[in-house]
């Protein structure tokens, strides 16, 4: 299979010889113009390979470099740049690059450095998918005992091995709920390596997306209740039927409510909306269902919002430190949404607030 | 506006207008029978138009000659535009006695159309051969219009070649020489001119039409399939 390389630069001469030239030499080529069209191509297909020129009008190269290197770990980048600049080179390659190249550049040079470049990336790949077999492994040995203390505990509170006294009840309740936050990150880690490794299988069926959004928010009433959270559905009624696996978007919906119960002062607010909506992409419009759901908690700082659905970030400062325990489930949730089809972003303000949305396309 | 034709001269205009409301003009006047560009006497040459300042890879001047006679002509625009951003829009206007072409386009783009005139009209040795193809100068041209100008003005001189009793070379193969050494100076010309300019509008410029020179050999090696099937009608009756 040949291998792909998409070409971003904003020249359109420049992408034609590129594209001709990367062509006959046994590539297949994609172009983007900017680096807004340059991850959208990226959504719709595995690409190993960007060139990508920096100074760019929209998204520029070092933005668009950041993107990719965040959420395509497995695409190679090199910079193709006109104007040389050190401290331009050596962002770049900390933020990801695997080469900084400076225009014009024949193209024999180029082709030999793209080929270096992507058998490194075959080594690189090989011994990461080893390493998240035997994490996706490690983990699964790891729930099967953890649900057994979990079960034991329970067995041993209902008293079934004896009567406990109050004491011992509290104690083991403690230790039952500690099980439940481990087995829960441990499944957590399972999806999240099951989704890197390409494992994860999306079943798709038709499904009334007005029942869905009433069923999900009637989980969460009591919750709200408990809370003194009063909760608020602007749910559309003549949405159109959409293909999307139950499980996994349920998954989405409820770890995006938990975060909004959890982050919600008392008394406060939250908001469900759900409605369909005309989307852009690559100067086309396409009709998509998008959920949000909006509390007025605590808020994230702007300059934490785009690591918000970034399983490697450090934990965000601006959540209080009992509260920073959902960093996974925000990144698997934005996994499940793309293998959708779709998007999830969030917009904030501290103080007042968050707003997460996700959207599924209509037709996928 | 309109010009009046010159038969002693060959006239280019191009007028770049910016959102801003900022417009630049450069007039460029060749002399109708060498081609060459027609500069005023005394124009300022800068550091950076030296033959010693990073100069090309085999350039073919000697010692003797003091500045670089591509960097000359590109002085006063290289100037004019060393703090411009590549991808800025802009709407250039090319104005000639015959006609007028408009284009609302990047930086870059108007910028390496204009530069192609000022690159092969300076009597660098290496440029000169290309020299014809600015009486038929296409502005704002895509790389298969350019390839197809290159291509038949090449054939041209060829053809004449053979009137005149001489060995023509109808396989490209001196084309494809050509357009190497031309390579070469494009890739020396960006380096001289990046070190001359704070952003990269001037760079980028020169980067674009080295793009199209450096694929002129492969699309050569290629047997021209960018353009051949426009020609069907041709080799459809030969064979």
């Amino acid at each position: 299979m040949k291998d792909k390389i998409l070409v971003v630069d904003d020249e359109d001469s420049l992408r034609m010889t590129l594209k001709l030239r990367l062509q006959a030499a046994d590539f297949d080529v994609q172009v983007a113009q900017d680096g807004e069209e340059a991850l959208e191509v990226l959504k719709k297909g595995s690409i190993d390979l960007v060139l990508l020129d920096i100074n760019m009008p929209k998204m520029d190269g070092i933005e668009t470099l950041g993107n990719v290197a965040r959420d395509y770990p497995w695409t190679e980048i090199i910079m193709l740049t006109g104007f040389a600049d050190f401290s331009t080179a050596i962002e770049c390659l900390k933020k990801g690059a695997k080469d900084y190249l400076v225009k014009p550049i024949e193209m024999t040079e180029l082709i030999t450095r793209v080929r270096a470049t992507l058998r490194a990336k075959t080594s690189e790949r090989a011994f990461k998918e080893l390493q998240q077999r035997y994490m996706s492994t490690f983990f699964h040995d790891l729930l099967g005992p953890l649900t057994t203390v979990d079960s034991t505990v329970e067995h041993l509170i209902e008293g079934k091995s004896g009567m406990v006294s109050k004491e011992q009840a509290l104690l083991l309740r403690y230790a039952g709920e500690l099980t439940d936050k481990m087995i829960q990150r441990v499944k957590e880690m399972i999806d999240l390596s099951q989704f890197e490794a390409g494992l994860v299988v999306i079943e798709r069926k038709p499904l009334d997306i007005p029942i869905f959004a009433e069923m999900m928010c009637a989980r969460y009433e009591i919750l709200a209740k408990a809370k003194d959270i009063q909760l608020v559905k602007k749910i559309d009624k003549d949405l159109p039927a959409v293909n999307f696996d139950f499980d996994k978007i349920a998954q989405v919906f409820n770890n995006i409510f938990d975060n909004a119960i959890k982050y919600s002062l008392r008394g406060g607010i939250i908001s469900i909306t759900v409605s369909k909506k005309l989307e852009e992409e690559l100067g086309q419009k396409k009709e998509s269902i998008v959920f949000s759901i909006k509390d007025n908690g605590i808020g994230i700082r702007p300059d934490e919002l785009p690591l918000v659905f970034n399983k490697y970030k450090e934990q965000l400062t601006s959540k209080p430190a009992d509260l920073k325990t959902t960093v996974l489930g925000l990144a698997i949730s934005r996994h499940i949404v793309e293998a959708h089809g779709g998007k999830i972003w969030v917009d904030s303000e501290v103080g007042k607030g968050s707003t997460f949305n996700f959207s599924l396309p209509v037709k996928s | 506006m309109d010009q009046k034709a010159n038969p002693e001269t060959v006239q280019f205009k191009y007028t770049f207008a910016f959102e801003n409301g900022d417009v630049k003009v450069f007039e460029i006047t060749l002399n109708a029978a060498t081609l060459e560009l027609v500069q005023e006497k005394d124009i300022p040459k800068p550091d950076w138009t030296k033959l010693s300042f990073y100069p090309c890879e085999h350039c073919p001047l000697g010692p003797h000659s003091e500045y670089c006679p591509v960097a000359v002509n590109l002085s006063q625009i290289v100037t004019e535009f060393k703090d411009s951003v590549s991808h800025e829009r802009t709407r250039v206007t090319v104005e000639t006695p015959e006609r007028t072409y408009m284009k609302e386009t990047t930086l870059q783009k108007g910028l390496s159309s204009i530069i192609g005139i000022y690159m092969v009209t300076s009597n660098c040795p290496v440029m000169d051969k290309l020299r014809p193809m600015v009486r038929f100068h296409l502005p704002f041209a895509t790389p298969t219009e350019t390839l197809f100008r290159t291509v038949s003005t090449y054939l041209t001189g060829q053809f004449l070649l053979m009137r005149d009793g001489k060995k023509p070379d109808w396989d490209l193969d001196k084309l494809v020489e050509l357009y190497k050494t031309v390579s070469a100076v494009n890739k020396g010309m960006s380096r001289r001119i990046s070190n001359a300019s704070i952003k990269d509008a001037n760079v980028n410029a020169v980067i674009i039409l080295h793009s199209f020179g450096d694929a002129v050999p492969y699309f050569i090696e290629n047997g021209l399939d960018e353009i051949k099937h426009f020609f069907d009608i041709y080799t459809k009756d030969i064979h």
